[in-house]
């Protein structure tokens, strides 16, 4: 029998090669470096608030900065804080 | 456009005009007035409260809801004949329960069944917000948009087709500056209409891909048959997306629906490779962004923007801690040097009032009882009033400023390695002026396990009620050395706070600190009349606890110091003497005399409190009478006591309602009173061993 | 010619302020350790802590400068608006403690008393606003449209 919700584990932990071909996380985009959201590794309740705040598969991000204290970012307009532990599980598609 | 938005002003006068009519109403209750309620939603950092005061005016009452620790604003407003009943919700992002902001505004919205919600827009970010608008538009709700913030938006180069906008989504879409009260008659109108029906508003609703509505049909068709009260589509999409009181709602009418549902989202999810939650809200936003780009028109922005400009600063690696304490500092500044003037006068008065009453009250007991006991009681807790309205000032000012936000982004670092999250940092910092604003601002803490860690740990944070002890005790014996002594009481205030949140996320939570994400409004200039309102709600909160308390404890304190009649006032025969005495064996050990104990008894309503025993009990000049019963040691040890030792009561109460678990509060009250009592203990055997 | 202009002269003030706030900054926590008083230069620990990063701000921003980026500039205008909050903040303090000195006290107002309680901090205060309205009249107006 299949466990209730074992599979979307599964698909969440996932970051495999093959599937994030060319991808890179959030933190380790250059400052002011540009990118499309394209996958986001979270659980369910993150997932959500990171929807609800326009974080979402096919958004275009501005990194704004990058130190040690997290990331910023510039997403529609808003600037969003991500402690690093995030911003390392937010992959982007980096647009030069 | 041509309707020009009428301002306050005029909404006012007519809202006077119509005040007699509510009065001619309650007498004859046969034809009342039409009563609409509404409520108001939209994002964070919106402008939802200033809209909301603009909307309600003074008309307003703030409870909780039912059951939770949300706040829920009411207010009324009266509109051509009709009664608006206006609710606040709390401000979310969206509505997908993860929160208890979002299920309150949730449950409102399903089962109260407001006739209109008025979903507030952030113009220059439209298509964010509109991402909660779809969520609204799915849960049936009868939407007006207010469409607020146009002036920054025009400032920024954003140009809207508002026409567009309203026609593509369906609903009347209402232009406000609420910072201004523009626009505000306009959406009055537009509720009366939408609420009797000369309005149309019939959101749109998201197509979703073929295969979603596919499974939304599927589902829907089920739930149709079951559940009447809400709209199917709407749990049809719920519970594809796994919703858990949407889940237990179903299951106890079909729960043979629950588990087709979750078939078919296993498919779908396989399909799109992703999870259910990112394709139901993608889809979302590729209708968002179609709306948006048909509606909005970017004309250029500035290259240079203010708001860029301050975080390049304040958010720069080496300079962001440097420049958080330089805040900090300029916070005490203003609290403790530039109130002096109204502290000192307080104080002066009080002299004055006392002296007074003192040579004209003929009657011994009561002149007495009023100069002794209410005025000297009452002076020591209004002498702070002053500090504690400044410190709110200040904290008003940076949380309405958009700094508080990145403040606790630089600290999220720090803060984790003690087992605290980036958003602990607002209570501590507010919990320098007084603990009770303190444990309430946690409620901005997402996960529960963060939030009661924090509640656990604020009330180590020295509030401005500890000062004055540190500031008597230090400066009779420490001389020279008072501000550094100060300064340690401080240190370890934090320290421990720190200390104890490891030790307690150590034992009881070991899992992650949940994430951290925030959003960083732009910086604005606060208005005078938004940070004075903050600062009046939070301080007056205080005054009315700590007043009401500290005016009763006054006359307690005097009652058992001059009682029994006869006794020395303050004497070892009174009844404090009595209290004291028989618990002077435990603190011996730290050197504390019977007088000192019964003050520490007293301090545990207000700390301020200690204070004001010690100078009923030992009589008015402290600076002779304390040097004979303490030694610097021990003196340095009462006040490493005072500060840890139980929160006041006015905390332990506010603990216990944020927390709505007796253990906890016990649990905070009761580390606090071993860790005073070794703390104190460490002391005073390390200092003897020394000198 | 403007970029130049503005590049020039930015650098420049955040020379100079940078310099005065390290001077000043030093000279106050060296006071405040050997617990010396004399008149403008009060013996301040953490005055002289947010004086030092003031002119760090200043520093920084001469750095940034001289890369030719023009995002520089956000550094010697949030150290203005830092100094100037500063200076403010001095000077409500001093009018608070002369009031409370004159008026509950019943002292007369001496120069020895207004010497006791001016700080150096107060007298930037009106060249910073002149600095601060530069800025956001001659370039931050000029860079937006």
């Amino acid at each position: 029998m299949r466990k209730r919700f074992g599979w979307t584990r599964k698909l969440q932990e996932l970051p495999k090669e093959k599937h994030l071909g060319g991808l890179i996380p959030l933190i380790n985009m250059p400052k002011n470096g540009e990118g499309i959201v394209r996958y986001i590794w979270a659980g369910r309740g993150i997932i959500n608030r990171l929807l609800g705040m326009g974080i979402r598969p096919g958004a275009k991000v501005k990194v704004l900065e990058n130190s040690m204290y997290g990331v910023v970012i510039l997403i529609n307009g808003t600037k969003i804080g991500l402690c690093p532990r995030l911003a390392s599980r937010i992959y982007v598609e980096q647009a030069w | 456009m041509s309707r020009k938005p009428s301002g306050k002003c005029s909404s006012n006068s007519k809202f006077y005009l119509i005040c007699p009519l509510r009065f001619f109403r309650k007498i004859f209750p046969a034809k009342p007035a039409r009563k609409i309620v509404i409520g108001v939603i939209g994002n964070p950092n919106v402008g939802k409260s200033t809209l909301f005061n603009e909307l309600t005016g003074a008309k307003q009452y703030v409870a909780n809801w039912p059951g939770k620790t949300v706040e829920k604003k009411e207010g009324i407003r009266f509109w051509k004949g009709c009664e608006l009943h206006f609710v606040d919700l709390p401000g979310t992002y969206s509505l997908s329960a993860s929160s208890l902001d979002e299920l309150v505004s949730r449950e409102f919205i399903l089962n109260e069944k407001p006739d209109v919600i008025i979903d507030i827009v952030d113009a220059s970010n439209l298509e964010r917000h509109l991402y909660l608008f779809l969520e609204l538009a799915e849960m049936g709700a009868r939407i007006i948009i207010a469409l607020n913030k146009i002036d920054i938006a025009k400032a920024k180069g954003i140009q809207i087709d508002i026409e567009k906008l309203s026609k593509l989504l369906g609903t009347p879409v209402i232009s406000t500056i609420a910072t201004k009260g523009e626009g505000i008659s306009h959406l009055c109108d537009a509720i009366v209409g939408v609420a009797l029906g000369t309005i149309k508003s019939n959101p749109v609703l998201v197509k979703y891909s073929k295969d979603v509505e596919e499974a939304i049909r599927l589902l829907e068709e089920k739930i149709k048959q079951k559940i009447e009260k809400y709209p199917s589509r709407w749990i049809a999409i719920r519970l594809l997306l796994k919703d858990r009181d949407v889940i237990k709602l179903v299951s106890k009418v079909a729960p043979e629906i629950i588990k087709e549902a979750e078939k078919l989202t296993y498919r779908l999810e396989k399909k799109y490779g992703q999870s259910i939650e990112t394709i139901i809200a993608e889809q979302k936003y590729r209708l968002i962004e179609k709306i948006v780009s048909e509606t909005v028109k970017y004309v250029g922005h500035p290259i240079l923007d203010i708001t860029d400009l301050i975080d390049t600063v304040v958010l720069n690696k080496y300079l962001a801690i440097p420049i958080f304490i330089s805040i900090l500092w300029a916070i005490f500044l203003f609290t403790f040097d530039a109130a002096t003037f109204l502290v000192e006068g307080i104080d002066f008065l009080f002299e004055i009032l006392a002296d007074f009453a003192r040579n004209n009250i003929p009657n011994k007991l009561i002149a007495s009882l009023i100069t002794d006991g209410i005025i000297a009681g009452l002076g020591s807790v209004l002498v702070f009033v002053p500090n504690i309205f400044f410190l709110f000032l200040a904290v008003s000012f940076l949380e309405d400023s958009g700094y508080f936000a990145r403040a606790a982004f630089i600290f999220d670092r720090i803060m984790r390695k003690v087992g605290l999250h980036g958003k602990s940092v607002i209570p501590l910092i507010l919990g320098l002026g007084c603990n009770v604003p303190a444990v309430m601002a946690t409620r901005g803490i997402e996960s529960e396990e963060d939030r009661l860690l924090t509640i656990a740990v604020a009330p180590l944070v020295p509030c401005s009620a500890r000062f004055p002890v540190f500031i008597l005790l230090a400066g009779i014996f420490f001389g020279k050395m008072a501000a550094i002594v100060m300064l340690s009481m401080y240190l370890l205030g934090f320290a421990l706070a720190f200390l104890i949140a490891l030790i307690v996320r150590k034992i009881f939570y070991k899992g992650i600190i949940s994430p951290f994400i925030i959003e960083m409004p732009p910086y604005s200039k606060p208005s005078l009349k938004s940070i004075s309102l903050h600062m009046w709600i939070r301080g007056s909160h205080f005054l009315k606890k700590a007043g009401g308390i500290i005016f009763l404890m006054s006359i307690v304190i005097w009652f058992l110091a001059s009682m029994p009649p006869g006794v020395e006032f303050g004497g070892p025969g009174s009844y404090a003497g009595i209290i004291g005495r028989s618990l002077e064996f435990l603190f011996k050990p730290l050197g504390f005399d019977w007088r000192i104990v019964t003050a520490l008894i007293f301090g545990f309503v207000a700390k301020e409190v200690v204070i004001d025993s010690l100078g009923v009990l030992l009589g008015q000049n402290l600076e002779e009478a304390l040097p004979q019963i303490l030694t610097p040691i021990s003196a340095y040890a009462l006040m490493v006591f005072v500060l840890i030792y139980t929160p006041c009561i006015a905390t332990i109460a506010t603990i216990r309602s944020e927390t709505h678990s007796w253990k906890w509060t016990l649990f905070v009250v009761a580390y606090e009173l071993i860790l005073a009592y070794l703390l104190a203990f460490l002391v005073v055997f390390i200092g003897n061993l020394i000198f | 010619m403007h970029q130049k202009i503005s590049f020039g002269l930015s650098i420049t003030v955040s020379i100079v302020f940078g310099l005065t706030y390290l001077i000043i900054g030093c000279l106050e926590i060296i006071l405040a350790i050997l617990g010396l008083n004399i008149p403008l230069i009060p013996h301040d620990f953490m005055g002289g802590f947010v004086n030092i990063t003031t002119a760090a701000i200043y520093f920084f921003g001469v750095k940034e400068l001289l890369n030719q980026d023009i995002r520089g500039i956000a550094f010697p205008f949030f150290g203005t608006i830092f100094g100037l909050g500063f200076s403010g903040l001095y000077l409500l303090i001093m009018l608070s403690s002369i009031a409370t000195k004159t008026i509950i006290y019943n002292e007369r107002l001496t120069t020895t008393i207004l010497l006791e309680e001016i700080r150096i901090e107060i007298l930037l205060l009106p060249i910073l606003a002149i600095v601060l309205l530069w800025f956001r009249n001659h370039i931050l107006r000029k860079f937006s449209y």
